[in-house]
């Protein structure tokens, strides 16, 4: 793949990874987990067939990466980081000012990261046929796992109330 | 908060993060991302550069018992060397088809994470196994490759023996239990404990269809 259709690609699924990163990993080890996403992609995008979507695509890449980052950090020792920024920036909105999205992200972060999984790919609009197909679950499983994120979901913000 | 709820703030934060969020193409395309590799190349050319400089080590003790087939202080050690390398051929060889095999495209997310980690594990089961007969594998190849390249008799030489005593029981026992209790036998724990939460959370997806 070229460099330019590599940065189109990364352009427009730049929400996609953000989202992928700020859900699995705190901001100290988002680069890490950022360039790790960009690698897979770049290396994985020759073998992209068109049988789903890009965005789906991305997304399953986005999301083996950061379970696998996820899996290397719980067997090895975290190697020191070589990646001193990250690739994006914010002009006017800080997410991080939003205190709403950042209540969510509090929420997700507390999941296991299969409902993590699952629950980025719900909020994106994916259908439970599509995320069972990404995940490897049945719709069933998928369905009752959604439940119960809803059950933590408001016991988590009546909690705070 | 319902979820519903949660999917309209998501969806807010979507469109605000599209107009906000920028890429840095400069920066993006300094990263050295055609350098980098997949989590699994390493361990892949690790492996086809072990069965080189294996195979290479046990056609050389194999020739070198050969020789010195009427010898057999030098012939017989050259032997299991060589069979030891076979062993070890065998292995490396086992795991870099294992490793070439896994299929990150078309199987999904938990299919990929149980090949990695069940590969994983078989890579560090070997590696104990590589650790343990390390010790063996040297003190046995080090008779026919003294003699066979400097004419060296390893058995006239006091020194030699004290070496033989040390590695076994420095390195082999000693060294082999605190390598395998420390590193391995940690990381193989880690790595079941996650294998298994996959398989429980499969298993309960297929009874729940």
């Amino acid at each position: 793949m070229n460099e330019k259709k590599f940065i189109s690609i990364i352009e427009t699924h730049k929400n996609l990874i953000f989202k992928v990163c700020n859900s699995y990993c705190n901001s100290n080890e988002y680069k890490d987990l950022e360039q790790e996403i960009l690698i897979q992609i770049w290396n994985s995008f020759d073998r992209y067939d068109g049988r789903v979507k890009i965005s789906t695509w991305i997304y399953k890449i986005a999301l083996n990466t950061a379970i696998s980052y996820y899996r290397k950090g719980l067997v090895e020792k975290k190697r020191t980081s070589t990646i001193h920024e990250s690739v994006v920036t914010f002009s006017e909105y800080n997410f991080e000012l939003d205190e709403q999205i950042k209540l969510l992200y509090k929420f997700i972060e507390k999941l296991h990261y299969l409902e993590k999984a699952i629950i980025l790919l719900y909020l994106d609009n994916y259908t439970y046929k599509e995320i069972s197909e990404i995940i490897g679950f049945s719709k069933t499983n998928i369905s009752t796992k959604i439940n119960r994120i809803k059950i933590k979901l408001r016991k988590d913000f009546t909690q705070k109330k | 908060m319902e979820l519903n709820d949660l999917k309209t703030e998501w969806k807010k934060s979507d469109s605000l993060l599209e107009s906000n969020l920028i890429i840095d193409s400069q920066k993006l395309s300094k990263r050295k991302l055609n350098r980098s590799k997949s989590e699994m190349t390493t361990p892949f050319l690790h492996e086809i550069a072990n069965i080189i400089v294996v195979s290479i080590t046990v056609l050389a003790a194999l020739v070198g018992s050969i020789l010195y087939i009427n010898e057999m202080k030098f012939s017989i050690p050259g032997f299991i060397a060589a069979i030891i390398g076979s062993v070890y051929l065998y292995l490396a060889i086992t795991k870099a088809i294992k490793i070439s095999k896994i299929d990150y495209f078309t199987s999904t997310i938990i299919e990929i994470q149980k090949e990695i980690s069940q590969l994983s594990l078989l890579v560090l089961k070997f590696r104990k196994l590589e650790l343990i007969l390390f010790p063996l594998f040297i003190v046995s190849i080090l008779p026919i490759t003294f003699i066979a390249i400097q004419n060296r008799d390893l058995y006239n030489d006091l020194h030699f023996f004290l070496f033989e005593i040390i590695f076994i029981i420095g390195f082999g026992f000693i060294g082999i239990f605190w390598i395998n209790k420390n590193l391995y036998d940690k990381k193989i724990e880690r790595v079941k404990l996650f294998l298994q939460e996959l398989i429980n959370e499969k298993d309960i997806s297929i009874t729940n269809s």
